[in-house]
Order: structure tokens, then C-alpha cells, then sequence
């Protein structure tokens, strides 16, 4: 498959409809993780999106301008105890912090840059790494109140501010998903750090195409080439850096609303490394990588810390030093291998499916998108074929693996169901472009064969993106119900009605109970919990899983015993994509004729 | 405020031991700094690293103390070359993003497995120059100390802290009295001295193989440009690999010397070492060897005399001894903003 899948021109219908797909999928999937993951592993999540605003925060600097700065959880650092220190001691809001903060971080990145920016080369790396080695040993100066502040070396917490809010909010805020009593805190605070960090990561893609960032992005390609053309270096270079300081330090912020307490100890070396590592894994230079890179660096160190494999005389344990050498591992094999990240990974692969041919002023393609056109002897309908088998295929080993009971072979299980996810749409968009392509007489005198095999994919494709749909509808609406089933399990604890579920993982977080509530229960973990024995609690809280357990059948469609808008919408997904899909397959359809082109046209520009 | 300057010279001479650690770490960071132009972050893991060589040989393996340092001085630097034939290398020297990210990497990868294989535990070595007898201490130094006459000196992580006459006690107080001399009613021990003179030999040892030896000749040559040495047949490769073995060699050194006054070695050991020498080698200039030696010192000074003297004994102002390593911070934002070169660095000029 040497030529891309889709070819389509910026703006036109399929690119509109490839562009939906992503943002579709980015919105589901957004709504589907405070609905669908356990307490705990939704506060794993806030901590992973405030990761991507650190990593970005790295990114301004490092990849966007070039420039070595490897300190950065010490912005973070003082985002969080400014932010520690006025909830706690001064009752401010969140709201009102944020300007503040901002500013601080963008005061401490000017004084900190102004020295180290002047200078070509790695002073900025030996400047940042001294301040991220100082900042942890600075908030425990007991002088000027600092350590009654920042709580010296004992660390601050915060009292549940958001907790508080969120009694006093919720009634508002009930409409956003997962936002209800039995996981209310943490999907709440997980919204308002997806919100915030949204408008960051739209202010910094606005911020590099303005006439700043472009100025950003030039000194980092050719510093000199950029100065001749008047660009202010310092300048530039130091207004950047304290952008990006103060987007740590609003990193920072989340991190304290997220976690609830800050310690010196959080905001060592190894978190700034971490940050490097983020940045790289993810993609230096590139949005996408940021936010890959804050994802990974947060749910691999999550599954590292599971590892444990058994080797004899020795155990190689995650969850000891060794997750900082895996980490290390990783960040020198990217080095080598694939030092553009995963985002150069993900284009590499997106290049291959479709390409996207921009426009003229007037509004034409560059290149005539026939020209393009493999021809007659196009394998995309065979590709497409294939793709549409694979992810079927892939599914079915995914739920037989399922049943391996190995933490490395459960994520691979999983992604392999993912798999179908990515792929049933593409086969579609394929399918249909072929389907359209034969018609056009592009395929010449394999038209038949072409349009037999698109239909084929098309069919399969469908059926399999109206399973992806429904599925995660179901996901979706299960996790509601669980939810609000859940939630109507209360128990009478310390004088008031609590949910029963969250109250599991409260008792596992409290035992250092690594896995999830349901494991826990089952390790028949015994002993007290505020009020309760454990065990009694699991036994209530499974009682109340188990009423409020969908059965789920092999075609995944919700009994209607248990909800009936569950089957309904379910049927309904199916239908409606079952119904635009065959539109597309079976019935004619005028609008999406492409322009007429000849074949022996295509060959003279090749020739 | 009260000038204490009975104590100035004791504080000056510890300032002086720790500056002599940090000298040689940024000279380890020099040298490689000379020889790739990048800076190892890894230098103080790789210096622990081979600290703990030296227990393993001398303390695990009861080999003689001075031959196991020089043994694991000698496995240093072949880590070091391997290093950088096998990490380094590869990549472009004048793109500075992947070399640090893979110094970076190698941090975390060296702390992590030492911590795996040696938890963080503190595990102690022996003194290689004349051990502190924890005796007694007789009457008539006790009396000796009640009147002042002698101080009893207490050690503790590697800093003096001089109690006060009458709180000596018995049993606790370690008088050092038959290994130090007292210079200018300070008290050098044995351990001060030692280190010193070993760097000092040490550094006559590298002058005499950077001045003197064909493999010195080039890695002068390379180091000064690299592309001419090239031309002139100077195999590169093998002089960078050189002096990163040369860099590991005393990396190693100063951890086995400053590892006595840790009260042992340890995986974290070298972290805020490497801060005060990289403050140092920023000082002196990355690229100056003499600079790094100078600027070592200096940092040791600043933080012996600047602060522990002058801000918390002289001021009182106790919190300053938390504030030593922002000391060595300030240093290096103070010197970009004056010096960017560094005292004796070379000023680099770029034409377009």
C-alpha cells in the first residue's frame, strides 16, 4: 500500500467526515472515562491530564523553541503550594487562584530564563536542573513563614475544598456524566481539569501559529536566520519560557486540586524527568505529543508499578526502584528508535490511511486529487478488505486472551479489542471511496471486482463501527446505571448516609490496596473501617454491583429488565448506522460522484 | 552580630574538603564536557556507581582499600568509554536535546538499579585515611574540653559540629584528638589532608597524561576541534571515548573520597554533589579544566565560609543552612548573568 488510502482535498465532504471521526471519538472518549473507570482510576486519570498540561508546559520551551529546560516541577511545585497555601490558610477559591498563579510562574520564569536565555547552549539545562534539585529543599526554610505555609517537610494538605463544592454544586453540575454521589468528587474535579486544560491546549496552538509563535518556532529552526530577519532572541526566547513556567505552575494548581495535598517530596528531580520523558515519548514539538506523552507517563508508571514477574532466586518487582529504571529504559530506547514519539508514530500510520491535499487561494486542490488516484490496478479494496477481517479478528483473540489471567496479557487483550475501534470507520471510509472510484471508471476494467470487494467491507465495516457504537453506548449507559444503583446503596457511616461503593475504595486506598475495589473485596481483606468490618462492606457493596450488574450478552445489548433506554438506544445506534451505511452501499447516491477524470490522463503526468 | 572569627578557619578548611569533592566531579564533567560538548547529568551516578565498586571490593570482598579504589577507578572508565561508544556516539554532538536525554536516562536507570540491587540504605566504608576512634575520651581531655582549651569535635555527615564546651559528654563525644592536626586553632584531619593531597596527585597524574602522552595530545587536539583532528588523523572516536574514561576515573575518585564523610555510600549520594559541581564547572567555565578545578573549590568555600560561617554562624540566620544548595543555584544564575563563560572558559563568538 504505497499510496494512501483516502486521498482528500482540505475541506471537502470526507475530509469533513474523517475530521468528525476524530472529534467524535475524542469526545466519546472523554465522556465515556468519568462513566466507565472505578474512583480511583478516574483520579488516575486527573492526574494524567494534568501531566499533559506540565508536559506541554516542557513542550513550549523544549520543543517549540529549542531550548533545554528540564526543571519544571519546580513551577509546578510552587503553583501547587501557592495554590495549597491560599485555599487552605486564606479560603480563596480555585477560580480566583488561577490569575495568580499565572503570574508568579511567569515572574519566576523571567527571572530564572533572563540569565540562562542569553546564553547558547546548555546553560539552560544546567540552570533548570540546579532549580529542580533546589526547589524540594526551599519549602522547608522556617523563616518568613514559609514552612508554616507550604507545611515543611510533613507537606500540606487541603481540606476537601472541592468535596465541599461539589455538596453545594452538584446540583448544577448533575447534567455532565458521571458527576453523581457515588463517584462525584473525583469526576467533578476530573471535569474541571479536562476544561482547563482544553483552553490551555487550544491557547498554545492559537499562541504557535500567531506571529509570536512563529517567531518561536523560527528561532528554534535557525537562530541566526531568525535574528537576521528581526526577531528579538532574548526577547522572544525569555517571554516563552516564562509562558511555559506559568503554565507549570497552573500545572501545579490542578495538581493540588486533583491530589489534595502537596509535599516538597512530589516535586523532586525524578517528577521533572518524568516530565522529559512525557515530552519525548509523546512527541517533542507536536500538541498531540504532549498529550500523549502525559497519558503514557501516568498509566505506564501505573502498570509498571504491577509488574511482577517471579524469575527464580530474583523477582523483578515494579513497584520498587526498578519502575524508575523501566522509565529510564524507555526514555533511552525512544532516543534511539523513535525520537520523533509516539505523534510520529501516529502520523506515520494516519499518512498511510489518508492524505490530505491542500487547497489553492482559489480553492482547488494543489493537485488534482484523480492525479493521486492509484488507477486500475488499486489495492485499496482489497486493503480495505483485509482491514475490515482484521479488526473482527483481532476482537475475538482479544476476549478469548481476556480470560489469560496476566496483567501484560490483559492490556494486550484489550487493545486488541480496541483495535476494531480504529479500524471499522476507516474500512468505511474506504469502502465507500472505492465504491465511488469504480463508478467514476477510475478502477478501468476492474470495476466489477473492485466494487464486489468494497461492498463486501463496506458491509463488514458498518456492522462492525455499529458495533463499536453500540458498545460503547452500552459502556456508557451500564456505568450510569451502576452508578446510580450504586449510589442508592447507602450506609449509615460516622453519623451520616454515605454510598457504599466509594466507600470500598476508600477502605482499599486506606489499606494500600493496589488494584481495584473488586479485587480487593475478593482478597477477603478482613479488619475495620471506620465504622464497618471490611468485609461486611464488600458484601453490601457487591450486593449492590450485582443488582445493578447488567447481564451482558455476547451482542452486548442490555436486557430490558434491567434498562430499557439502554436497549432502545442500543437498537437505534444500530439502526441509524446500519441505515447511513447501506445508503452508502446499496442505494445510488448522486452527491458523491467525484470529478471526472480519465485514466489515460493520470498516466501522462506519471509518465 | 558577632564575628566569629576564631571559627572562620575551621569552617574554611571544610570548605575546603568538600570543595576538593566538587573539583573533582566538575572536572569529570569538564572533561566530558571538553570531549562531546555536552553535559553527563549522569556523572554523579555513574561516580556512586563506581563507589560502590570500591565497598563491594573493600568492604564485601576485603581487598585492600587504596587497591580497590584504584580498581574500581580502572572499571570506571571502561564503563565510561562503553558509555559513550554505545549511548553517545551515535548521535550528532552539536543536536543537544537527544545526548541529555540520554544522560538523563541513564540516571535514572543507574539510581534505579543501584536502589534495586543496594536499597537506599546508608552502608558504611572504611576510612582510608586513619579511622576516628570512638574511645573515651580521659579526664584530663575532658577537663581540656570543660575549659575550652580543646574542642570537642563531633562528626557528623561529613560536617564538624563543634560542641559546646560543657554539653561534652563521655560517652557520646568523639574526641579526634590523635588524628588532626590543628592548623590556625582549627582542627584538619587526617581525612581533610588526605583528600587533597590524593586529588592533588590525581591532578598531577591528568596534567602529566593531558601534557605529556600521545593519547593526552589527542584528546587535546579533538577537544579543540574536532573536525581538524579528524583531518589530521587523530582517531575521534577513541579520544572521546578517552576522555569519558578519564571524566568516570574522576567521578569515581571523588565519590570513593567524599563517601567517608557521608558515612557511607549510598545510591542518592551523589545528587546535590552533582549540583555544587556543576555551580563549580559554570564557575570555572565548562570548558576549562584549571577552571573546574578553581570553580570546585570555590563552591566548596562559598559554602563552608559564605554560608555556614557567615549566614548562620555570624547572621544566625539558622534557616540558611537549608538554603545551602539554592546557595550553589544563585551561584550559576549570577555567573550567566556577569559571565557566561565562566572565569577562565573560552568567550565564544558566532558568525553567521
Amino acid at each position: 500500500m504505497s499510496s494512501p488510502l483516502i486521498v482528500v482535498s482540505k475541506g471537502d465532504r470526507q475530509h469533513r467526515q474523517w475530521n468528525t471521526l476524530y472529534w467524535g471519538y475524542a469526545i466519546a472518549l472523554a465522556i465515556l472515562v468519568p462513566l466507565v473507570l472505578q474512583p480511583f482510576q478516574i483520579g488516575r486519570m486527573n492526574r494524567a491530564i494534568v501531566m499533559i498540561v506540565a508536559v506541554l508546559a516542557v513542550n513550549l520551551v523544549v520543543g517549540f523553541n529549542g531550548m533545554l529546560a528540564l526543571g519544571h516541577s519546580a513551577f509546578m511545585g510552587i503553583g501547587a503550594f501557592v495554590t495549597a497555601s491560599m485555599v487552605q490558610d486564606e479560603s480563596w477559591d480555585y477560580w480566583m487562584i488561577i490569575p495568580l498563579v499565572l503570574v508568579l510562574g511567569f515572574a519566576v520564569g523571567v527571572v530564572v530564563g533572563l540569565p540562562a536565555l542569553r546564553v547558547k547552549g546548555l546553560y539552560l539545562a544546567l540552570v533548570t536542573i540546579a532549580q529542580a534539585a533546589v526547589f524540594p529543599t526551599l519549602v522547608n526554610i522556617d523563616e518568613l513563614g514559609i514552612a508554616e505555609r507550604t507545611g515543611g517537610p510533613n507537606g500540606k494538605k487541603v481540606e476537601e475544598e472541592v468535596d465541599r463544592q461539589v455538596d453545594s454544586l452538584s446540583g448544577y453540575f448533575e447534567f455532565l456524566p458521571g458527576v453523581d454521589g457515588a463517584r462525584g468528587a473525583d469526576a467533578y474535579r476530573y471535569w474541571i481539569i479536562l476544561f482547563i486544560t482544553a483552553i490551555v491546549v487550544l491557547l498554545v496552538r492559537n499562541i504557535m501559529r500567531s506571529r509570536a509563535g512563529r517567531a518561536v518556532l523560527a528561532i528554534r529552526d535557525n537562530e541566526a536566520g531568525a535574528a537576521v530577519y528581526g526577531v528579538n532572541l532574548p526577547m522572544y526566547k525569555t517571554l516563552n519560557f516564562a509562558l511555559s513556567a506559568s503554565l507549570g505552575s497552573l500545572a501545579g494548581l490542578l495538581w493540588c486540586l486533583d491530589k489534595g495535598f502537596v509535599a516538597g517530596q512530589d516535586f523532586t528531580f525524578l517528577l521533572a524527568i518524568e516530565l522529559i520523558i512525557g515530552l519525548v515519548i509523546g512527541g517533542v514539538g507536536t500538541l498531540q505529543g504532549s498529550v500523549l506523552g502525559g497519558l503514557f507517563v501516568v498509566w505506564v508508571r501505573d502498570l509498571t508499578k504491577r509488574i511482577s514477574i517471579p524469575m527464580g532466586f530474583y523477582t523483578l518487582d515494579g513497584d520498587g526502584p526498578l519502575s524508575n529504571a523501566i522509565f529510564g529504559l524507555i526514555l533511552i530506547l525512544f532516543t534511539f528508535f523513535a525520537p520523533g514519539g509516539i505523534a510520529s508514530m501516529v502520523t506515520a500510520v494516519q499518512k498511510r490511511i489518508i492524505q490530505v491535499v491542500p487547497l489553492t487561494p482559489a480553492g482547488d486542490p494543489i493537485t488534482p486529487l484523480e492525479r493521486l488516484d492509484p488507477g486500475p490496478s488499486s489495492t485499496r479494496s482489497a486493503w480495505a478488505l483485509r482491514l475490515a477481517v482484521i479488526g473482527p479478528v483481532l476482537l475475538v483473540i482479544g476476549w478469548v486472551l481476556m480470560n489469560v489471567d496476566n496483567l501484560i496479557v490483559g492490556v494486550f487483550a484489550f487493545l486488541l479489542r480496541f483495535a476494531i475501534v480504529v479500524l471499522a470507520p476507516i474500512v468505511v471510509l474506504v469502502a465507500m471511496n472505492e465504491r465511488l472510484g469504480a463508478r467514476a471508471g477510475l478502477r478501468g476494467e476492474n470495476a466489477a471486482a473492485v466494487t464486489s470487494r468494497a461492498t463486501l467491507a463496506g458491509v463488514i465495516g458498518v456492522l462492525s463501527f455499529a458495533y463499536v457504537k453500540t458498545f460503547a453506548l452500552n459502556l456508557a449507559l451500564r456505568a450510569h446505571h451502576v452508578t446510580h444503583l450504586a449510589r442508592e446503596a447507602v450506609v449509615t457511616d460516622g453519623g451520616r448516609e454515605r454510598p457504599v461503593v466509594p466507600l470500598v475504595s476508600e477502605a482499599a486506598k486506606y489499606k494500600d490496596f493496589k488494584g481495584t475495589p473488586g479485587e480487593f473485596c475478593s482478597s477477603g481483606p478482613g479488619g475495620e473501617f471506620n465504622d464497618w468490618s471490611v468485609d461486611e462492606l464488600c458484601g453490601i457493596s457487591s450486593e449492590a454491583i450485582e443488582a445493578s450488574e447488567t447481564p451482558v450478552g455476547w451482542w452486548l445489548i442490555a436486557w430490558p429488565t434491567q434498562s430499557l433506554l439502554a436497549l432502545v438506544l442500543s437498537l437505534a445506534s444500530i439502526a441509524v448506522t446500519l441505515l447511513v451505511g447501506f445508503r452508502y452501499f446499496v442505494f445510488s447516491n448522486s452527491n458523491l460522484e467525484p470529478a471526472k477524470a480519465e485514466t489515460s490522463e493520470r498516466e501522462d503526468a506519471t509518465a | 552580630m558577632e564575628w566569629q572569627w576564631d571559627v572562620l578557619p575551621q569552617f574554611a578548611f571544610n570548605g575546603l574538603r568538600e570543595g576538593a569533592v566538587f573539583a573533582a566531579v566538575a572536572l569529570a564533567l569538564v572533561l566530558i564536557f571538553k570531549a562531546t560538548t555536552l553535559i553527563n547529568f549522569a556523572t554523579g551516578e555513574l561516580a556512586m556507581l563506581g563507589a560502590f565498586l570500591m565497598y563491594i571490593l573493600n568492604v564485601e570482598q576485603g581487598m585492600w582499600l587504596w587497591l580497590s579504589i584504584v580498581l574500581a577507578m580502572l572499571i570506571s572508565a571502561g564503563i565510561g568509554a562503553a558509555v559513550e561508544r554505545a549511548l553517545v556516539r551515535p548521535f550528532d554532538p552539536d543536536d543537544h536535546l537527544p545526548v541529555v536525554l540520554i544522560t538523563l536516562g541513564l540516571f535514572l536507570i543507574v539510581n534505579a538499579v543501584a536502589g534495586d540491587i543496594w536499597d537506599y540504605q546508608l552502608r558504611p566504608v572504611n576510612e582510608p585515611f586513619g579511622t576516628f576512634p570512638s574511645w573515651a575520651p580521659s579526664s584530663q581531655e575532658l577537663k581540656e574540653v570543660a575549659d575550652g582549651s580543646i574542642s570537642c569535635v563531633k562528626v557528623s555527615s561529613g560536617n564538624f559540629v563543634e560542641a559546646t564546651a560543657g554539653a561534652a559528654d563521655a560517652t557520646t563525644c568523639e574526641l579526634a584528638g590523635r588524628t588532626y592536626w590543628t592548623i590556625l586553632n582549627a582542627n584538619v584531619d587526617y581525612r581533610t589532608l588526605g583528600t587533597w593531597v590524593t586529588l592533588a596527585v590525581a591532578l598531577a597524574a591528568l596534567f602529566m597524561v593531558l601534557g605529556r602522552t600521545k593519547a593526552g595530545l589527542a584528546f587535546r587536539a579533538v577537544s579543540s576541534s574536532a573536525e581538524s583532528a579528524r583531518l589530521v588523523g587523530v582517531n575521534t572516536g577513541r579520544t572521546l571515548g578517552f576522555g569519558w574514561a578519564l571524566a568516570s576515573v574522576f567521578g569515581t575518585l571523588g565519590a570513593a573520597l567524599v563517601a567517608p564523610s557521608l558515612n557511607g555510600v549510598n545510591p542518592n549520594m551523589m545528587q546535590f554533589i552533582l549540583i555544587y559541581a556543576l555551580a563549580g564547572a559554570a564557575l570555572g567555565g565548562l570548558d576549562s579544566l584549571g577552571g573546574a578545578i578553581i570553580g570546585g573549590i570555590v563552591v566548596g568555600l562559598i559554602k563552608g565560609v559564605v554560608v555556614s560561617w557567615f549566614f548562620v554562624q555570624v547572621m544566625g540566620w539558622a534557616f540558611f543552612s537549608i538554603l545551602q544548595l539554592a546557595t550553589a543555584f544563585m551561584l550559576i544564575l549570577v555567573v550567566l548573568l556577569f559571565r557566561p563563560s565562566g572565569l577562565f572558559g573560552t568567550r565564544r563568538i558566532e558568525r553567521v
